[in-house]
């Protein structure tokens, strides 16, 4: 990799030319890593601009054709440069580039060539960070272990790197967001951080940038073309320590993190299906390839040398609350309720009869026991979270 | 009053009632020992402009006749206003609305009937009088009697429903997000398959509701005076109103409307008092959304033909709902329902209308063990009981109840423990809570504390616990 990268935001107008560059959406990143290696940025945008070439580039890996350079031509002329320059300079993002301390993509084969960064930087190259991807499209048994996985790799002080998509990317992040030890969670989108997307994650979107950092190298102001999606996934990958997958169709974009994931060595591990479930058939395909299986959070977290047991016996301990000691009656009515959870999931009502207990205190220990993730509720129905009944 | 044929004429936009008043003005004359002029009457309502409707313009009427007729003195009634419907046998009936008509006659002495004094003697209890026949009217009026009675002290209506909520079996959790939500007059909804108790428990939420106060009863009996709904015995809208409009209302019967005239719309009708809605997601969605501006602001504008009216409209809501198309929900393997059209049922409740419940509660089936057994139920009144308790509470703190307490005076009445505030943060923080839900989870967890024995002044965590158990997602988010 040439010097020429690392001073990309070092003066303003070579900044303002990459941002130009990378906003293309014409312009893949290696092309663009092309163009920014060797020239000024200003005068690659110039030399474009009147249909050309700049002076001075190696020789490309793939031919340049002249269609290539007329779309990225057209895509400059209809920017408004001083606009896109203006919305980036929004004092919620930082811009850096491989000079940067934080930059964690030195030893990448294939680096952005500027990271778009809202929220803890560090956490990039600070943490120890696990991936968790999967299908947009998964059951609701796929949504609960990544939310488990999720919640007990923060609960180890592990980050939680995804996508921020439906579906697993986004159970993985909110499970994680539930733990008070939550080190902070990495979301690595494909739009740039001010265009949300999907909608629906909006506030999780939020969360994930207030808590921890969220990531793009797309400028602000732009959607996510088609390509940026597997794009961003092999950023994902880069970053993560081990990717889990948990739900995978036969063509999903996970196994696209996955290829990643093996073309960089890193750990790829997959969660079981089912074999009639279509949301499972790729991830289950990956297992019969030789890839190692996990049953939950705590596989992935021996995976990493933590002691998952470690946590257990000092839970109690750290839950409690701030200034007071535990109440000792508390722990034995919880006893009480896991114990009766044990025969099966059962309803708020039926529970409180088997305990023994009024319904109000009742209402106080599930409502604590479910933002500790030790019970599931869904609707009327209470239960102990997948791994705990056995 | 003119020479020619006797004969009886009404004028001045008089409705079918009002122009029905001859006969019985006539025979109540007869039945009085006072005489029917036997000459030419022309009655006119003025202003001419303004429909008349009601009988209560018999009683006036039959004074004016007498007048006009020299059987009464023309200055008996300077400054004296009236109002009433007269028996065939010459009584005074009362009428509904009594207390508009009497508040418009203010600064003059006013006559009401018997039956309606409970209602008017709230407002200017001194310059009311109470008269119960024509006769004895007719001779106070002349000077052979005086006018009788101020009114006697209002007695409480105080027929409360019988609907007892011993007769609901089970349910633990829905009776008590249901007493919390008597106790704190914080919004409601119920989520649960057909037959669970959803409609059972909110049809009993009434008679947990302690009497209304003397500024809301008036303004209760006013709307519904206003609407055309039958007054209570006594006149005075007393017991807060329980009102439950069917699924298939329109916009305007449930927020107010109508050409000319205005009606108040149910969310009036239930001021003070609960609005029940079953079957919460078939109503269409612009009833529902119309109903955010008064759950926010404790009133409803209507702009119509004659121009924008307010109306008040501080009600409580309760609503019902089945989780799903078929209804059965999360009962393992009763529902045959997909996740997508789960969604898309509970979707059109918006997330702005759900997040204005401060209790979503899920109900499970019912327990069929249960409905066969002797129940052992706690009665209405006991709860009643305790739901008055912290009412007053709240009215000691200068607020309606907990669900209006002020984010100032929040601070004040229910202070968080640091743990408290920890778990609100981590809530938040996990995107469960919204900033509304944030002051409605620390309000409920006010009135849970007030109702236990302990009455904690500081809100420590397991309030807030057992509050946000109490905003249960009502699909999961993920289905959103």
């Amino acid at each position: 990799m040439t010097g020429a990268l690392k001073r990309l935001t070092e003066s303003k107008a070579s900044l303002e030319a990459a941002l130009r560059l990378v906003a293309l959406p014409s312009l893949g990143v290696s092309r663009a890593r092309w163009l920014l290696g060797n020239v000024e940025p200003p005068a690659i945008i110039d030399a474009l601009l009147r249909g050309t070439l700049p002076a001075g580039l190696p020789d490309p890996t793939t031919e340049v054709t002249s269609q290539s350079i007329e779309r990225w031509r057209t895509g400059l002329r209809s920017q408004d440069a001083a606009q896109l320059t203006a919305r980036n300079a929004d004092r919620c993002q930082v811009i850096i580039d491989a000079g940067h301390d934080a930059w964690p993509f030195a030893d990448d084969p294939d680096p952005p060539v500027l990271l778009f960064v809202r929220g803890r930087v560090e956490l990039l190259t600070e943490s120890r960070r696990v991936g968790v991807v999967g299908t947009r499209r998964c059951s609701a048994v796929g949504r609960s272990v990544a939310g488990e996985i999720g919640w007990t790799l923060a609960e180890h002080g592990v980050s939680v790197v995804s996508g921020l998509a439906l579906g697993i990317d986004g159970s993985a992040h909110r499970g994680a967001g539930v733990s008070p030890r939550d080190p902070g969670r990495i979301g690595v989108v494909a739009s740039g951080l001010d265009m949300v997307y999907p909608a629906r994650n909006a506030a999780l979107w939020a969360g994930v940038a207030d808590t921890g950092v969220l990531i793009s190298e797309t400028p602000m102001g732009e959607r996510a073309t088609r390509w940026r999606f597997p794009a961003r996934n092999r950023l994902i990958a880069s970053l993560s320590e081990v990717i889990v997958v948990v739900e995978s169709h036969q063509t999903g974009g996970a196994l696209i993190t996955v290829d990643e994931a093996i073309a960089r060595g890193v750990e790829v591990v997959a969660v079981p299906g089912s074999v009639l479930g279509n949301s499972c058939k790729g991830s289950n395909q990956l297992l019969m390839d030789g890839v190692a299986p996990v049953r939950n959070g705590g596989d992935v977290v021996s995976l990493l040398g933590l002691d998952p047991r470690a946590l257990t016996e000092t839970d109690s301990e750290q839950n409690l609350p701030v200034g007071g000691l535990a109440d000792p009656a508390q722990d034995v009515l919880e006893g009480r309720v896991v114990d009766a959870l044990q025969g099966g999931a059962t309803d708020t009502d039926t529970l409180a009869e088997i305990v023994g207990e009024p319904i109000s205190s009742l209402l106080s220990l599930l409502g604590r026991l479910e933002r500790a993730n030790r019970v599931k509720i869904d609707g009327s129905v209470v239960a102990l979270p997948l791994g705990e009944g056995d | 009053m003119r020479d020619g044929l006797p004969g009886y004429s009404v004028v001045g936009m008089p409705d079918a009632s009002c122009r029905e008043s001859r006969d019985r003005v006539r025979a109540a004359l007869g039945n009085s020992g006072l005489r029917w002029p036997q000459r030419r009457v022309t009655v006119n309502l003025a202003p001419s402009g303004i429909k008349k409707q009601g009988a209560g313009l018999d009683l006036p009427i039959a004074i004016a006749i007498l007048i006009a007729d020299g059987q009464l003195p023309a200055e008996c009634v300077d400054r004296l206003g009236m109002a009433g419907e007269l028996g065939l046998d010459g009584s005074i009936r009362s009428v509904p609305g009594m207390i508009i008509i009497a508040e418009a006659c203010e600064g003059e002495e006013f006559l009401a009937p018997t039956g309606n004094e409970a209602e008017v003697a709230l407002i200017r209890p001194d310059e009311i009088r109470i008269v119960g026949s024509l006769f004895e009217l007719a001779n106070a009026l002349s000077g052979n009697g005086a006018i009788p009675s101020r009114p006697t002290p209002s007695v409480a209506d105080s027929s409360v429903p019988s609907l007892d909520l011993a007769d609901v079996r089970g349910q633990a959790q829905a009776r008590a997000a249901l007493e919390y939500a008597a106790a704190g007059g914080h919004h409601l909804l119920f989520i649960g398959p057909p037959g669970a108790g959803k409609t059972m428990l909110a049809n009993r939420m009434a008679a947990l509701l302690p009497d209304l106060d003397d500024v809301d009863a008036i303004v209760t009996t006013r709307i519904h005076s206003a609407a055309g709904i039958v007054l209570p015995a006594g006149g005075l809208v007393r017991r807060p109103p329980f009102r439950a409009p069917h699924h298939g209302a329109s916009t305007a019967s449930l927020i107010g409307g109508g050409g000319t005239s205005v009606r108040p719309g149910e969310v009036s009708a239930a001021h003070g008092g609960v609005l029940f809605l079953d079957e919460f997601g078939e109503f269409s969605v612009p009833v529902l959304e119309g109903l955010r501006q008064p759950l926010e602001e404790g009133r409803i504008r209507v702009s119509r033909l004659t121009g924008p009216r307010v109306m008040p409209a501080r009600f409580q809501l309760i609503a019902a709902t089945n989780p799903c198309p078929c209804g059965y929900g999360v009962s393992p393997g009763a529902c045959g329902c997909s996740d997508t059209s789960k969604a898309r049922y509970l979707r059109r409740l918006s997330g702005p209308l759900i997040d204005r419940f401060g209790m979503r509660v899920h109900l499970p089936a019912s327990d069929p063990a249960k409905l066969l057994t002797e129940g052992t139920e706690e009665s209405s009144d006991a709860v009643a009981e305790r739901v008055q308790k912290v009412r007053a509470m709240a009215q000691r703190r200068g607020f309606h109840s907990n669900a209006v307490l002020s984010d100032s005076c929040l601070e004040e009445v229910a202070p968080l423990t640091s743990g408290a505030r920890t778990v609100l943060l981590g809530a938040m923080r996990s995107g469960a809570l919204t900033g509304r839900g944030l002051g409605q989870v620390r309000r409920l967890a006010r009135t849970i504390g007030d109702l236990h024995p302990d009455c904690p002044d500081v809100i420590g965590e397991d309030l807030i616990y057992a509050a946000l158990r109490l905003r249960q997602p009502v699909v999961g988010e993920q289905d959103r």
